[in-house]
């Protein structure tokens, strides 16, 4: 087994600078998409290129895109976040629909949140809107003023009666009513 | 320290060279004996001059500023002008840098306009609007609330998060903190002038408000003497005396000591708190009962 | 001698509920729950006065902050408003959306509740959440093993997460008082 992901870096939700609560702002600010113009490994990258960049640059005004051909090297997506988070995919034999798909989880994400593991899945700075349970909470105000030691508050809460105590008790009351028949 | 990098450049590729030239006249083996040695030369070397300064972004290859500009206002949903916003993002510094290259150069300059009217009209712009903002709290929370906003650290981050860090045009790299936030304000201002001032209250109100987003009052105001500041409100309010009652306590002399102190004014509940000491839980039942008169909770 | 012995069997039957009846919300049996005969009127008259103090309250804003229960992707959140949680797995909304949450099945706040049977009044709250970010969970790694078997297979997978901000909780309605034709509140004409 694996256990692999106890060793990740881990943390709780980061919203950069309190995204979404005025207005939403797209995260990624550029990108970069390096390839080469003639080896195989790029083919996919010079699709996309070809077909779909206009559209996604028209989709998102807000994201500014570079194109860097070099020669005989794998493609790259690097992107760059608000928050100064740098994200670099390889996009090595990948297809057009891959590549798509990775630039999308780029404009989609906040930051670079690769290896990091969410420890918990909500975030609140209000934990309690009726307040939280404290041991004062529906505690009896007239016990503030009973005096210790008492043997009233003393006692279990739950007290079941023993088995003599019932017998002792069954055994008074017959002793009653034969006396009554008796009489 | 880039001179040091030229002759470790030019060094290593002497090195290259050598080892080549030894390769091709010596034996002729399959096995490239040279290249591990040489590798591990170039390692330790580049171990030792450290790792690079950082570079503005500007300077790298893939940088088009008119798009970063035009990409700036749309992320942002805005509509600027793209004169008056590259104005607001040019800094005197920069405008003295570029005069000075020019004279250097013998060329001549054409004007170049700084940011420092739009900075001081933002300033006026984000002031006056977190005031009315804030009017229905009290003077000084007010105050508090509209110096936490408009703090350099603040306003720094709110515009380093608006991908402002890049573009800005200044001398000083990296870009300092009053700065920034002396470009938010400029920004504000430009909005103000492509648009209305409506638009521009919005805009600090989606960016710059926000960011209470969390934050409780007591988090950023704190009166210094809670119980003192409440005397005060309360005779304000005609209430002349308030009586601190010990409404339940535990674990008294032991480090857990806890105590729940409430103040009242003619059997009525006022403000109630918690603390390690009965000092503490009063000041604490002070804190709550302020916020309850202020925010009538 | 038999008939002391029936007695005591009887006396025993009468003797026994009593005390089970009273400790009855702290212990469970399986004796039937009492029950009690109630005023149809006086029991209305108290359930009327709490929900007017609700809507009072509701009416003259002074509530406070208010939490919801919402029901999203059959699971349940406890929210307020500038809260951020996580939805996980495929879900459609895409980054930037702004949604309402529709399943509310508790609204709070700090001095009353209302729970939803199983959801509140339809167009009693509005919940409003904005999708800030969608992105993958870290690399989960799956692995089995069967011993002795040669069965061995490891998968690798990233789970995709949705993070929503809730903008707005508010009640708009009045408690108690459904509209006359209900189910609309979500349709556009």
């Amino acid at each position: 087994m694996s256990n692999s992901h106890i060793f990740l870096k881990s943390g709780f939700i980061r919203t950069p600078s309190q995204n979404g609560v005025g207005r939403y702002v797209c995260q990624l600010q550029r990108v970069v998409l390096k390839f080469c113009k003639n080896n195989g490994s790029s083919r996919g990258m010079r699709e996309f290129v070809e077909s779909e960049l206009i559209n996604f640059a028209k989709n998102n005004p807000g994201v500014v895109v570079y194109l860097k051909p070099r020669r005989h090297r794998a493609p790259v997506i690097s992107a760059e976040f608000l928050n100064g988070d740098k994200q670099w995919v390889s996009c090595h034999n990948y297809s057009k629909q891959d590549i798509s798909k990775w630039l999308n989880l780029l404009r989609t994400q906040s930051g670079n949140t690769t290896g990091f593991r969410l420890r918990k899945l909500q975030h609140t700075d209000h934990p309690s809107i009726q307040g939280p349970w404290t041991p004062y909470t529906f505690k009896d105000p007239a016990e503030n003023l009973a005096e210790y030691p008492n043997t009233e508050l003393s006692k279990p809460k739950i007290q079941l009666k023993t088995a003599t105590d019932e017998l002792l008790e069954i055994f008074n009351s017959v002793q009653i009513s034969d006396k009554k028949g008796v009489e | 320290m880039s001179l040091y990098r030229q002759t470790l450049a030019l060094t290593s590729r002497l090195l290259l060279k050598q080892a080549l030239k030894t390769r091709i006249t010596g034996e002729t083996r399959n096995i490239k004996r040279w290249v591990a040695p040489t590798l591990n030369e170039l390692y330790t070397r580049r171990l030792k001059v450290g790792p690079e300064p950082p570079q503005p972004r500007s300077t790298f290859l893939e940088w088009n500023y008119e798009a970063e500009v035009f990409a700036f206002g749309k992320r942002l949903g805005e509509d600027f002008d793209k004169n008056i916003l590259k104005q607001a993002l040019t800094h005197r510094s920069f405008v003295i840098a570029e005069e000075e290259k020019a004279k250097q150069k013998g060329v001549q300059l054409e004007e170049l306009a700084s940011n420092r009217s739009l900075i001081k009209e933002g300033d006026k712009i984000v002031s006056d609007f977190l005031k009315e903002e804030f009017k229905e709290h009290p003077d000084d929370v007010a105050e508090a609330l509209h110096d936490y906003l408009t703090s350099v650290d603040m306003l720094a981050h709110v515009a380093s998060h608006m991908g402002l860090r890049d573009i800005i045009l200044t001398s000083e790299f990296p870009v300092e903190n009053s700065t920034l936030a002396d470009t938010f304000k400029a920004v504000v201002a430009a909005l103000k002038q492509s648009q209305d001032v409506a638009r521009a209250q919005i805009f600090v109100k989606d960016f710059l408000i926000s960011q209470l987003n969390g934050k409780e009052i007591f988090d950023i105001w704190n009166p210094e003497k809670p119980l003192e500041y409440l005397t005060n409100l309360l005779k304000q309010r005609g209430i002349n005396e308030f009586e601190p009652r010990l409404c339940n306590q535990s674990a008294a002399n032991t480090i857990l000591a806890n105590y729940q102190v409430g103040l009242y004014n003619n059997k009525k509940l006022l403000g109630i708190g918690w603390g390690e000491s009965i000092q503490i839980a009063k000041e604490t039942a002070a804190l709550d009962a302020i916020q309850r008169l202020h925010y009538q909770k | 001698m038999a008939g002391a012995l029936r007695k005591i069997f009887a006396t025993f039957a009468r003797s026994y509920p009593k005390p089970v009846a009273q400790l009855l919300p702290r212990l469970y049996s399986n004796v039937p729950t009492p029950y009690e005969i109630v005023d149809a009127q006086e029991e209305r008259k108290t359930y009327q006065d709490v929900i007017d103090k609700v809507n009072r309250q509701v009416a003259q804003a002074k509530q406070g902050r208010l939490f919801a229960v919402v029901h999203i992707q059959g699971k349940q959140v406890k929210v307020t408003e500038g809260d951020v949680f996580v939805v996980e797995g495929y879900w459609p909304p895409g980054a930037g959306d702004r949604i309402s949450l529709d399943k509310v099945l508790l609204v709070g706040g700090r001095d009353f509740t209302l729970v939803g049977r199983p959801l509140v009044q339809r167009g009693l709250v509005q919940v409003e959440a904005t999708v800030i970010e969608e992105t993958l969970s870290h690399t989960k790694t799956h692995f089995k093993k069967k011993r002795r078997k040669q069965y061995m297979r490891i998968n690798f997978m990233r789970v995709p997460q949705t993070m929503l901000r809730v903008n707005r909780i508010e009640i708009v309605g009045e408690v108690n008082h459904p509209s006359d034709v209900t189910g609309l509140e979500t349709r556009v004409f």
